[in-house]
């Protein structure tokens, strides 16, 4: 277990993020290897729960909103 | 006569439920079927005498406690509240005065119609609020007298209350106190209220440890909480491996006489001094893990120096110091020392590793964190040795997420279940264990948030009520559950709805439990057979105070809860009932958000890992979905992080613990507490060195001098809080539970012969238990299970049956929480402390009461709109319980044929 780091701490619970093509995600629940996420939209969760892996190349386009 | 098979989940776990004709006919456990999918499989020690490995999986059936297969009864139960009622002397006076308060719990109630209550309560709520402000209304819901997402307290409950405006009362950890309040300033967890992490350490145990320390724990009875028997199985196969299994409490319980190799019974409220003398032990014959209390241990020293007598009392805590106290020979103290020193040990108190009735005693945070330390001492975290108390940490998908109750994610006041989120506009707060205190003195302050996980500082910020510039409580609305069997000093809570104060009362139940008779209007809910919900099995919420619970199951099961029956008689669901009244004030589309129950159910499925795993079709028609755990899946043992310092791989953990670093303010185990140095220096309950402190009710009290017993109240076998036990007769024929004599279900308090004898006090004798807060009327169990000093009367009786109704009288109903202390732990220290109750016991010599007192006002109502009805004692004592299903199948088979 030592080398598996839990890179989800290098994002923030319930934290916003933004992606590449502006879409803003909230950060709601962080499972073992998975960042849990729903869109954000006028302030509002809206949409299905979105599964990020902290290590994908969409974790990584992830910035701060 | 087409069966229909629906399934549902409770408190004890999730059920089969066979309908024919709109009648229930039998209630069975889940049978998994052949897509289903497999069990996991841990490799570990074989039997005593078996082979070299064995591979040990778990049944294929959820396993619940027989409480869950007892809802028949509970649905056509002799108490159900059948119909809105109003109280036969309230007066709706404009000015909410006159009202014959002081009537409640005397007075008789009326039949209403459903329109003629809810237009009562929504007028009153719109004078109160007109009059004092949002905050003059409070409302206090039972723990988990429902099971489901969509019914949960904290879900339609929560959302019509935030969104009405409310002072909210702040529920206390009453189940496990001392964990709560003192655990955290020796190892940190505040976020999970104390309890450990015991993720995948039932591989661990199977494979590694060899004696198991059950201290204050009854699996059997508290079934890790809200898991069923699921767990039982792992005990019985570490038993058959010759794993060692000793109990310690003063009641030699169920567990404990099937399972134990020793019983140790201590004095109640002394377990803290039998910690000192283990640690006394290790300390003088060098049996702890000096590597890693250096590494790990923070003011380890001093703590010592404490322990040998060189801190400011002088006293060293050698086995024969804790022999006074606890009652337990010195020569055993020392054999259990060592045992647990020479073998790779587990252990806990109570049902999840940090409960238990130690736990809610006045020493109660002490115990919790010398408990801590011990386990520290022997190297926590290290294969076999762990805080783990047999009820958890089976393998899991960690990364299957579906919500639990207290997960916010999971609530229908809260996005994303809810468009829009329910928020509370009013700050004023009450405590829970205080409301009768605040209301009839008009003043109360008190430290801590309730359940603090958000920060070990949220314990002391401090509370008044009422809060400045806010009005006090004039109404309150009490939803599910009694707490005349579950808190302190019960009776005044008799006072309390007494006042005129409290302008209006509304209790919403399915039962007519202990408070339900002082209000001014009753407003029948229907069972969880008689709605549609959705839950999982034991999951409390993933980011919740008992993150991943559901590892005290061997499968992770979803459960469809299929409407099984229409509502009986004029009951509701809760969702119907608040959505009338939130109609009535303006708001109702708003509530809804136009959704029915079965919406709602959905949004979770859709929210949820669940709807990637089945369709909403297949889900509703199955009933039910079992997660699966990978073949391979990935162990993150608790605490192993730890002891090995690696960055912390288990889930719900903090950034800091990457660090390898525990929750404390030193990142270490605190054996003298930073915390409690910086936030309570002077803390009399709460030491910075974790110290036994003589019960301030206890042996050496002057009270004992007066009331010479101890009374325990442990979680009960025969209810869920104060649920089951007290709707369902078919419980009462079990001898160690009650006994029916004429009319009323007596509960069972246990007496050790010796005093027994003393009192000239048989097997079966009536026995009154007294003190000066009150009396209740038990029958008596003479048996050597229990210490000599104790009384042992199971707590949360849900019936409360006073002989003089409407007064502070003889209770015979086993509310023995009426002679427990109203005094919170510390002045800092805002548990409660049950088991830290003295008493006296005399043999009942004097008439036996002959009416059945407790629910002739049910048959009153119940006769008025039917003749024809079934009387409670009718329904009690069985042949009601046939006239109700009689009933019921004839209206559905008219129905169905027209």
């Amino acid at each position: 277990m030592a080398n598996k780091i839990m890179v989800q701490h290098l994002f923030k619970l319930n934290g916003l993020y933004k992606e590449p093509d502006g879409k803003v995600l909230k950060i709601v629940l962080s499972e073992v290897y998975n960042l849990r996420c729903f869109e954000v939209k006028d302030g509002n969760l809206t949409g299905p729960l979105i599964k990020i892996h902290p290590e994908s190349d969409r974790a990584k386009a992830l910035v701060e909103a | 006569m087409a069966e229909k098979i629906t399934h549902s989940i409770c408190v004890g776990g999730p059920i089969a439920i066979h309908t024919v004709d709109g009648v229930i006919r039998r209630i069975r456990p889940i049978i998994f079927d052949n897509n289903d999918p497999k069990g996991w499989v841990i490799k570990a020690r074989s039997k005593v005498g078996g082979a070299q490995d064995a591979e040990y999986t778990p049944n294929r059936k959820a396993q619940p406690a027989f409480i869950a297969l007892t809802e028949k009864n509970r649905a056509y139960s002799y108490d159900r509240i059948r119909y809105p009622m109003i109280r036969e002397d309230f007066v709706e006076t404009p000015d909410g005065k006159n009202r014959n308060t002081e009537n409640r719990g005397k007075s008789e109630y009326r039949r209403a119609s459903w329109d003629e209550a809810l237009d009562l309560v929504a007028r009153e709520i719109k004078r109160l609020q007109a009059t004092y402000g949002k905050e003059t209304i409070t409302a206090c819901t039972g723990s988990h007298h429902s099971w489901g997402l969509v019914g949960y307290k904290l879900s339609t409950f929560a959302r019509f209350f935030r969104m009405l405006g409310y002072t909210e009362i702040k529920d206390n950890p009453d189940s496990w106190e001392g964990f709560t309040w003192g655990a955290p300033h020796t190892y940190g967890y505040y976020w999970r209220l104390g309890g450990t992490e015991a993720f995948d350490l039932l591989e661990d145990a199977l494979q590694n440890v060899e004696t198991m320390i059950m201290w204050s724990h009854d699996p059997d009875t508290t079934r890790g909480g809200y898991a069923g028997n699921e767990s039982t199985m792992w005990r019985h196969w570490l038993d058959d491996m010759g794993v060692q299994f000793i109990y310690i409490d003063p009641y030699n319980n169920f567990s404990s006489v099937k399972q134990a190799d020793k019983w140790f019974g201590p004095r109640p409220g002394t377990d803290a001094a039998l910690c000192e003398g283990i640690a006394h032990v290790w300390i003088t014959e060098g049996l702890y893990d000096k590597e890693y209390i250096a590494k790990h241990g923070h003011r380890f020293d001093e703590w010592a120096d404490y322990i040998l007598g060189k801190g400011v009392d002088k006293t060293p805590k050698d086995p024969k110091w804790a022999e006074e106290e606890t009652g337990i020979p010195a020569a055993d103290i020392k054999a259990l020392a060592r045992r647990w020193a020479t073998t790779k040990t587990m252990g806990g108190s109570g049902l999840r590793g940090g409960f238990g009735g130690v736990c809610r005693t006045a020493n109660g945070t002490e115990f919790a964190r010398l408990m801590v330390q011990l386990f520290a001492m022997q190297g926590m975290g290290k294969p076999g040795q762990n805080i783990w108390s047999g009820t958890t940490g089976a393998p899991m998908d960690y990364n299957f997420w579906f919500g639990g109750y207290s997960d916010p994610l999971s609530q229908i006041a809260n996005q994303p279940i809810a468009d829009k989120t329910a928020v509370n506009p009013v700050t004023q707060k009450l405590y829970r264990p205080n409301v009768p205190d605040a209301i009839l003195d008009g003043h109360y302050e008190w430290y801590g948030e309730g359940f603090c996980g958000g920060g070990i500082d949220l314990e002391f910020t401090e509370h008044i009520y009422p809060e400045p510039g806010y009005n006090k409580v004039h109404m309150f609305w009490r939803y599910g559950g009694t707490f005349m069997g579950t808190m302190l000093d019960t009776n005044k809570w008799i006072k309390m709805y007494q006042s005129p104060e409290l302008e209006f009362v509304v209790n919403q139940d399915i039962h007519f439990h202990g408070e339900a008779r002082f209000a001014d209007v009753i407003l029948p809910a229907c069972t969880n057979l008689e709605r549609y919900d959705i839950g999982e099995l034991c999951n409390s919420g993933n980011g919740g105070y008992q993150s991943h619970s559901q590892t005290g199951n061997s499968w992770q099961v979803v459960v469809f809860q299929d409407k099984a029956i229409e509502p009986l008689w004029d009951s509701q669901s809760d969702y119907w009932i608040f959505a009338q009244v939130a109609e009535r004030l303006g708001w109702g589309k708003d509530f809804t958000e136009g959704r029915t129950e079965l919406d709602w159910c959905k949004r979770f499925w859709e929210k949820s890992d669940l709807c990637e795993r089945i369709s909403w079709e297949d889900f509703t028609k199955k009933g039910y979905y079992v997660a699966p755990v990978p073949e391979n899946w990935e162990r993150h043992p608790g605490f192993r992080w730890f002891a090995e310092g690696y960055p912390c791989d288990t889930p719900n953990h903090k950034p800091f613990q990457e660090e390898g670093k525990l929750g404390t303010f030193t990142g270490k185990f605190e054996f003298v507490s930073e915390s409690l140095l910086y936030f309570a220096p002077d803390d009399e309950a709460r030491t910075p060195i974790a110290t036994y402190k003589p019960s301030w009710e206890g042996h050496r009290s002057i009270k004992a001098r007066k009331y010479p017993f101890h009374l325990i109240t442990p979680h009960p076998r025969f209810d869920y809080h104060t649920q089951h036990n007290s709707s369902t007769p078919w419980i009462w024929e079990i001898p160690e539970n009650r006994k029916y004599i004429e009319g009323n279900p007596y509960l069972v308090a246990r007496i050790h012969p010796e005093k027994a004898a003393e009192k000239g006090i048989k097997d079966g004798d009536l026995i009154l238990l007294f003190n000066e807060r009150g009396s209740v009327l038990c029958v008596a169990r003479v048996t050597y299970r229990v210490e000599v000093n104790t009384i042992h009367a199971y707590g949360s009786s849900g019936i409360y049956n006073p002989t003089v109704p409407g007064e502070a009288s003889m209770d015979i109903g086993g509310c023995v929480n009426i002679l427990s202390p109203g005094k919170l732990m510390g002045s800092k220290v805002p548990g409660m402390a049950p088991n830290s109750t003295l008493l006296d016991v005399v043999k009942y010599e004097g008439e036996v009461p002959k009416t059945q007192y407790f629910e002739y006002k049910l048959d009153k109502v119940a006769l008025q709109a039917d003749p024809d009805a079934e009387t409670c004692v009718e329904i009690i004592e069985g042949h009601g319980f046939e006239k109700i299903q009689a009933k019921v199948k004839a209206a559905y088979v008219g129905k169905v044929s027209e």
